[in-house]
């Protein structure tokens, strides 16, 4: 079975998708990000699916998408630094990580 | 000589002067004098606070003020047969020793209230500001005189020139040029304005010190007002300029008719206080002014211009129904100014005004303005306008004439009697304006009439002073020969207004009368002829109820028996002098119409040498069926009221002639129609409106509030508060959109 552009996009919806029923469906804080991770990781693998199958002859176009995944691997350990302190800081205020109880964010 | 002409703006600059000294200068330093005085007096002056009869600012003299000062002898030259003022200072000074300052102080109370009470003597600066008016009335007076004598035998200088004061203005084409202009009619007009001006505030010095002294400054300052804005009028050089003048008139009248306050003491009871009736008088020309606005607005429209002279040459070509009907919105405004039917009602009321201000304004000047105004505009009315306008004009001219002369009849309150009289001859104006080729007519008897009509009230005030406010004529008679000085000026402008021949009423009203005949109008003939005998009735009922009465001299016509209980003192020279000097011009001022004798007013107005004299009435035998009547008209007044050998209530025996007369009495019910028509009119549509507003307009702007409210307290449900809520929203979201533009994408081709 060939690898074409739709198989690398279709483990990138997979993949999408099992990060947001994650992202949604967990209650604990720290799975809510994991589910992120696999969000951000699923977006990466279609930028780098794209990127290497292009077939433009512009200066850098096979780079472009490959720069950007590296980017939001940047971007996400960063984000990850900033969420898991959030979260301990959370923890040591409430002693609970479980989102169904941070509901501060209303009226 | 010319310069009295070019610089004719100096006759409203010099009482302008004066009303600013006055107000912003000697009226503050009136009132820093009373109170001062006032606050000299101690402890007494607070308790006098809270039942001040006038503003709470005016000063109030007190118990021991009253004892200590001139008070006293205020009292004591009060006349001797007011029984509680004579007493007032022997009364106070003993409850004063016995129980101290209290008893005092409500003796004091009962004799502010008395109506002989002086309310104190007006202070130096008050007095000031008489003479500072007076003054500037005076070269305003002298000045108009000089620009009269320019214009003597300069035709160019007649027909008027344009004297441009400054550009108000300018929106790309159009401008607004505050500009005066002069012509003869101007200067009549100021003539006569000025001159009755002047003597009314001389006269205003001796009657206000007795009616109102703490007022005294503002009085003056408010009759400066209304000269200046009387002056804006008459020169104005536009409509928009005769607008502003025609307002500052209704304020200044407004202003001044309810000088004395909403309670105001009076003798007899029944009549309005001056505040309402200020503000029927203002509310009632609004009425007119709506249609004067409107009338100025189509002339605008179809011209682009509001100068007198250029309207004319721009109106040619334009439809003749359109013009004559901006010229009847014109002639509304002047209905309302001139107080003729149906906008005549608050004349009536206006007489609660004092009674210098009712010859100033509503007898001599500011309801001559309508008048004016017609005159002013005669070439549109005549030359432009379709011949309806000026039938209009005549008609409700002729039929206010009669209708206030039947009212006037029978009133038995002297100056209401002089109001619908004052009415009356109003309309002979518009009858002479509306039938005459000129306004000659019309404004020679607007210049006589303000003599001897000025004449008359500024007498009706003499009678009032001296019977200290009574103005009931059943309780006057026989003051010919108690009060000669203001009875013998009276009696000339009562023959001259009564059309006796050689005077001056007899010339103007009987060359309008001669011109409804030229005119083939025998109906209006027939009305100002029987109006005219009505009126020699109505003056000389009025005359005899007031100075003659049974037992006086010459059957009843000086003096006789006086029905009144209040002593009647003699005026001081303040008050007599200028009756005598207005004596001079209601006997001779008809004479500049007088043909044979070299007159000829009519050239004069219309700036034209060759337009033609007014007839010599004594050549028309028409003339003499008018002079008839009026004769007929006194004699009937004498034997009913001088001699008293007709009964007065000779004619009101039987029913008919009892409803007439409770129908003139009651005005022709005018008052109470209006009244009955605000009520289910007004207040119907009014009724509605209120519950158009309370449950439509509410409702809306209210369901708008509580609509939002509920949806909002719905909205909040989805506000969790809970991150992955929001999530789950707004992935739900991207995946509706997403799924919605594949469909389109797949399906929608």
């Amino acid at each position: 079975m060939l690898l074409t552009l739709n198989s690398f996009l279709i483990l990138g919806a997979v993949l999408f998708c099992i990060g947001l029923f994650g992202a949604l469906s967990k209650r604990n804080a720290v799975s809510v990000l994991m589910g992120i991770e696999i969000m951000l990781n699923a977006v990466n693998i279609t930028l780098v699916a794209f990127a290497s199958s292009s077939t433009g002859t512009a200066h850098g176009a096979r780079l472009t998408g490959q720069i950007f995944a590296i980017f939001i691997i940047t971007v996400a350990a960063a984000e990850a630094a900033v969420a898991l302190a959030m979260i301990i800081a959370i923890y040591r205020r409430r002693n609970s990580v479980d989102v169904s109880e941070i509901n501060m964010m209303k009226w | 000589m010319d310069i009295f002409v070019r610089d004719i703006w100096v006759i409203p600059l010099l009482p302008l002067i004066a009303l600013v000294l006055n107000l912003f200068l000697i009226r503050p330093l009136d009132v820093a004098y009373r109170d001062r005085a006032a606050s000299h007096a101690g402890a007494a002056h607070d308790s006098h606070a809270d039942h001040s009869e006038h503003s709470s600012s005016e000063a109030h003299y007190t118990a021991e003020e009253l004892i200590e000062s001139s008070y006293v002898s205020a009292i004591d030259t009060v006349d001797g047969h007011i029984d509680t003022p004579a007493a007032m200072p022997h009364a106070l000074q003993t409850a004063q020793q016995t129980s101290g300052g209290k008893q005092a102080v409500a003796l004091m109370r009962q004799w502010e209230q008395h109506p002989e009470h002086p309310h104190g003597q007006p202070t130096v600066y008050a007095r000031l500001a008489g003479f500072v008016g007076i003054a500037g009335m005076f070269g305003s007076f002298a000045w108009a005189i000089g620009a009269l004598f320019a214009m003597f035998g300069n035709t160019a200088l007649q027909k008027g020139i344009t004297i441009p004061l400054y550009n108000w203005l300018t929106f790309g084409s159009i401008s607004y040029h505050v500009n005066f202009y002069a012509d003869s009619l101007t200067v009549v007009m100021l003539v006569v304005v000025t001159a009755v001006s002047l003597l009314v505030q001389f006269y205003s010095q001796e009657y206000i010190e007795s009616e109102e002294p703490r007022g005294y400054a503002r009085f003056f300052a408010w009759l400066s007002l209304f000269a200046i804005s009387m002056m804006i009028l008459t020169l104005s050089a536009n409509f928009l300029m005769i607008f502003i003048g025609w307002e500052l008139v209704g304020v200044s009248s407004y202003l001044l008719i309810g000088f004395l306050g909403k309670d105001a003491p009076k003798i007899d009871g029944g009549r309005p206080s001056p505040s309402a009736a200020a503000l029927k008088a203002f509310v009632t020309n609004r009425v007119g002014d709506f249609g004067f606005l409107i009338g100025i607005m189509i002339l605008f429209a179809q011209t682009g211009t509001f100068t007198f002279t250029e309207i004319p040459q721009k109106l040619q070509g334009t439809d003749v129904t359109l013009i004559t009907a901006a010229m009847i919105l014109v002639f509304c405004g002047a209905v309302g100014k001139s107080a003729q039917f149906p906008l005549h009602v608050w004349l009536p009321d206006a007489m609660e005004g004092p009674t210098p201000v009712s010859a100033l304004i509503h007898a001599a000047t500011m309801v001559a303005a309508g008048v004016y105004l017609v005159a002013r505009t005669f070439l549109l009315f005549h030359s432009f306008a379709g011949p309806q306008a000026a039938m209009v004009v005549a008609y409700t001219g002729g039929f206010t004439a009669l209708f206030a002369a039947l009212i006037a009849m029978v009133q038995v309150d002297l100056k209401r009697v002089l109001a619908y009289s004052t009415i009356s001859q109003l309309g002979y104006m518009f009858v002479g304006l509306g039938v005459a080729g000129t306004d000659g007519p019309g404004m020679f008897h607007l210049m006589t009439h303000a003599f001897f009509k000025a004449l008359l009230f500024l007498g009706s005030g003499g009678v009032l002073h001296a019977l200290s406010g009574q103005q009931n004529m059943r309780k006057m008679g026989g003051l010919a020969a108690k009060i000669p000085l203001v009875a013998f000026p009276v009696l000339l402008a009562t023959l001259s207004i009564s059309g006796v021949p050689f005077l001056s009423g007899f010339f103007s009203k009987d060359e309008i009368i001669a011109q409804t005949l030229a005119h083939g109008d025998i109906a209006l003939y027939v009305i100002t002829v029987l109006t005219a005998f009505l009126t020699a009735f109505y003056m000389f009922r009025a005359w005899f109820l007031t100075f003659g009465g049974k037992g006086g001299a010459f059957g009843g016509l000086w003096g006789g028996k006086y029905r009144g209980d209040v002593h009647p003192h003699a005026p001081g020279m303040r008050i007599w002098l200028p009756l005598m000097l207005l004596a001079i011009p209601t006997v001779f001022a008809g004479y500049w119409g007088f043909a044979p004798l070299g007159g000829n007013f009519n050239a004069f107005i219309t700036g034209n040498p060759a337009a033609a004299p007014f007839d010599n009435p004594f050549v028309d035998p028409m003339t003499y069926v008018s002079i008839t009547l009026a004769f007929l008209g006194i004699g009937i007044a004498w034997l009913m009221y001088g001699m008293e050998v007709i009964p007065a209530d000779a004619l009101t025996r039987n029913p008919i002639g009892k409803g007439l007369h409770a129908l003139f009495f009651n005005k022709f019910y005018v008052d109470e129609l209006y009244m009955a028509l605000i009520r289910f009119g007004i207040f119907l549509f009014a009724k509605i409106a209120v519950s158009f507003d309370k449950y439509v307009i509410d409702g809306i702007i209210n369901g708008i509030g509580s609509g939002v409210l509920g949806i909002g307290r719905g909205l909040r449900k989805a506000e969790t508060g809970r991150l992955q809520n929001y999530g789950a929203a707004f992935f739900g979201g991207a995946l509706i959109i997403a799924a919605a533009f594949i469909a389109v994408v797949y399906f929608g081709k």
